[in-house]
């Protein structure tokens, strides 16, 4: 997964080709992010010896990560496409950074 | 995904060229990865899977020239925001494999969703499995 971030948001972009996208499930706990889904099978029907390369993963994935920053998981926002998963996860206002401004006396 | 290894001999149907590490060069200025991909095969065809992730139908090519196929995939992708932490990059894709004699070229057949290739390769008629009846005099 990539991470990335501006002032703003989080941005999390995930390689998840194959998925089934009705079991894809975000969920966040305070600053602690798991994602999971089920990768459809396609070798699972056919016959062992009929399997010349199996290089693919298959089947459930689960990956948490960390957020630097505390987000507002209701305007979380997710996209995926052709195998891509894009997150977008605005920060909490507290989290955004603040100018401070400097008064020389 | 797994890092591809070579830890059998290819089948005598579908090799392919020996790729060594993931980002591979070819004669090209661009460097490309190595999608992996499954291949099974049944009576009828042998049927090759390939994860393109981040790859749009539109930019996803399919050749057959001289018993090679060559899968190639172009990739956009720009990562948003400032970077906290990169796992993986998108680098355009491709693949290639030596066809055998067994396949029907014309009548080779692909379809994408989700970022997963899927490519049918039927296989020619003498090529089927056929039931042969010996009488026994």
């Amino acid at each position: 997964m990539n991470l990335g971030e501006d002032k703003d948001n989080l941005y999390i972009d995930a390689l998840a080709p194959g998925v089934d996208p009705k079991t894809l499930d975000i969920s966040i706990l305070q600053k602690q992010l798991t994602l999971s889904g089920e990768k459809r099978e396609t070798l699972s029907s056919v016959e062992s010896s009929a399997v010349h390369r199996s290089e693919r993963s298959a089947g459930h994935f689960s990956r948490v990560i960390q957020l630097p920053a505390d987000v507002v998981p209701d305007r979380v926002r997710a996209s995926y496409q052709d195998g891509l998963l894009r997150l977008t996860l605005p920060k909490e206002e507290a989290a955004k950074p603040r100018q401070i401004e400097v008064r020389i006396d | 995904m797994a890092e591809k290894t070579e830890a059998t001999a290819p089948p005598a149907e579908v090799t392919a060229p020996a790729e060594g590490d993931r980002a591979i060069a070819t004669r090209e200025e661009t460097r490309y990865m190595v999608p992996p991909v499954d291949i099974y095969e049944t009576a009828d065809a042998l049927t090759v899977i390939v994860d393109l992730p981040g790859v749009q139908k539109k930019d996803v090519s399919i050749e057959v020239d001289q018993d090679i196929l060559t899968i190639k995939g172009s990739v956009r992708y720009e990562p948003a925001g400032d970077v906290l932490r990169r796992e993986f990059g998108l680098l355009d894709f491709f693949r290639q494999f030596q066809l055998s004699d067994e396949v029907n070229q014309e009548k080779i057949t692909a379809k994408s969703d989700g970022g997963v290739l899927t490519i049918t390769l039927p296989k020619a008629e003498k090529a089927r499995p056929h039931q042969v009846r010996i009488q026994i005099g």
